[in-house]
């Protein structure tokens, strides 16, 4: 028997799905972000933290992404906007068909901005468009300035990086100059964002640039 | 416990996999050969580990599972130069701008399968 020629793409089936999620998503003018970090990183504090100053600016919805509980959804949900959770029930990544699903919950008329919050991990979430517009990582201080050299992929097909609990800077040996070059060699247009959710400092920029972002879309040149 | 992202990966190349060897009525696979890009970020033991959990019992349990790495390449959008790159190692090595578009190095393909027909 001779070989058999196949030539698929591995990842096609997300990635047909991504483009359909884009698709209805672009249809609605809605602009949708994909939040990566490390568990524990505070993605779910800054979501919340950027809820209260959007209100009024942006109708925000939110897609929660987690193995297990609905522990973030709940914070989420105190806020009074829309939120969906996926629960992949021990799988490491979102995927574009988890979001479609999820997609079918929500009031899509009503929503300008969708926030996805992946699951927790600096690895796999990279290798999986949703139907987002971007990606944003956050990244830590206690996590260390090591990550981005570690983790490369993450920060390579991120149009935003958000170096959180800055608050905590002077206690560790976290240096921003190290951090600033490693990212710098990994993808030089990045855009960064320095924040605390302790002490509110850099959540006005970053929402101010998300609005930015969303208005770009919904002028259509995105 | 198996690793998750290489699993997903494992099981998605095999629905391509099961589909063709379906459209060719092959009763027993020899060999699969995937093409794993540098940058795309999988490791290659972790799909081969994948590959012996979830082919058991499958007309593929005693294939060859052979992966390709292919190298990261990449155009300089400056001087058109093709040159190497890797994670942190993108600068044209000839005017030493920012590489422009990436050629090769994130392929996750099924390249080729090999069976016997029933």
């Amino acid at each position: 028997m001779s070989e058999i020629k196949v030539v698929a793409n591995i990842l096609k089936v997300n990635e047909e799905v991504n483009a359909e999620n884009k698709k209805r998503l672009d249809a609605k003018g809605i602009f949708t972000v994909n939040l990566m970090s490390s568990p524990g990183s505070g993605k779910t504090s800054i979501l919340e933290q950027l809820i209260v100053k959007l209100k009024g600016r942006a109708r925000l919805a939110v897609i929660e992404g987690d193995l297990y509980t609905s522990k973030d959804a709940e914070r989420i949900g105190v806020h009074g906007i829309p939120v969906v959770q996926i629960n992949t029930g021990g799988g490491c990544h979102l995927d574009a068909r988890m979001v479609r699903n999820a997609m079918d919950h929500l009031e899509l008329d009503d929503i300008d901005v969708l926030v996805i919050e992946n699951v927790g991990n600096l690895v796999c979430p990279a290798g999986f468009d949703l139907g987002e517009d971007l990606k944003i990582t956050v990244l830590s201080i206690t996590e260390g300035n090591d990550k981005p050299q570690k983790y490369p992929r993450m920060f390579e097909k991120s149009k935003a990086v958000v170096l959180n609990k800055m608050d905590l800077l002077d206690f560790t040996n976290f240096s921003k100059q190290e951090f600033y070059k490693d990212v710098g060699s990994i993808n030089p247009d990045i855009r960064y964002f320095e924040t605390s959710c302790m002490n509110g400092q850099g959540i006005d920029e970053l929402c101010s640039w998300l609005l930015e972002q969303a208005a770009n879309k919904q002028a259509g040149s995105v | 416990m198996l690793p998750m992202h290489e699993t997903s990966i494992m099981c998605s190349a095999m629905d391509i996999i099961m589909d063709y060897a379906l459209k060719h009525n092959l009763a027993r696979i020899t060999k699969i050969t995937l093409h794993i890009g540098e940058m795309a970020g999988v490791v290659a033991e972790a799909l081969e580990f994948a590959f012996e959990s979830i082919s058991i019992g499958t007309i593929a349990e005693e294939a060859e599972l052979e992966l390709v790495r292919i190298k990261a390449t990449a155009e300089c959008g400056e001087c058109g130069g093709i040159y190497e790159v890797g994670h942190f190692n993108k600068l044209c090595p000839v005017c030493h701008t920012f590489m422009g578009r990436m050629l090769t190095g994130t392929e996750l393909t099924v390249q080729t399968i090999e069976g016997e027909s029933s």
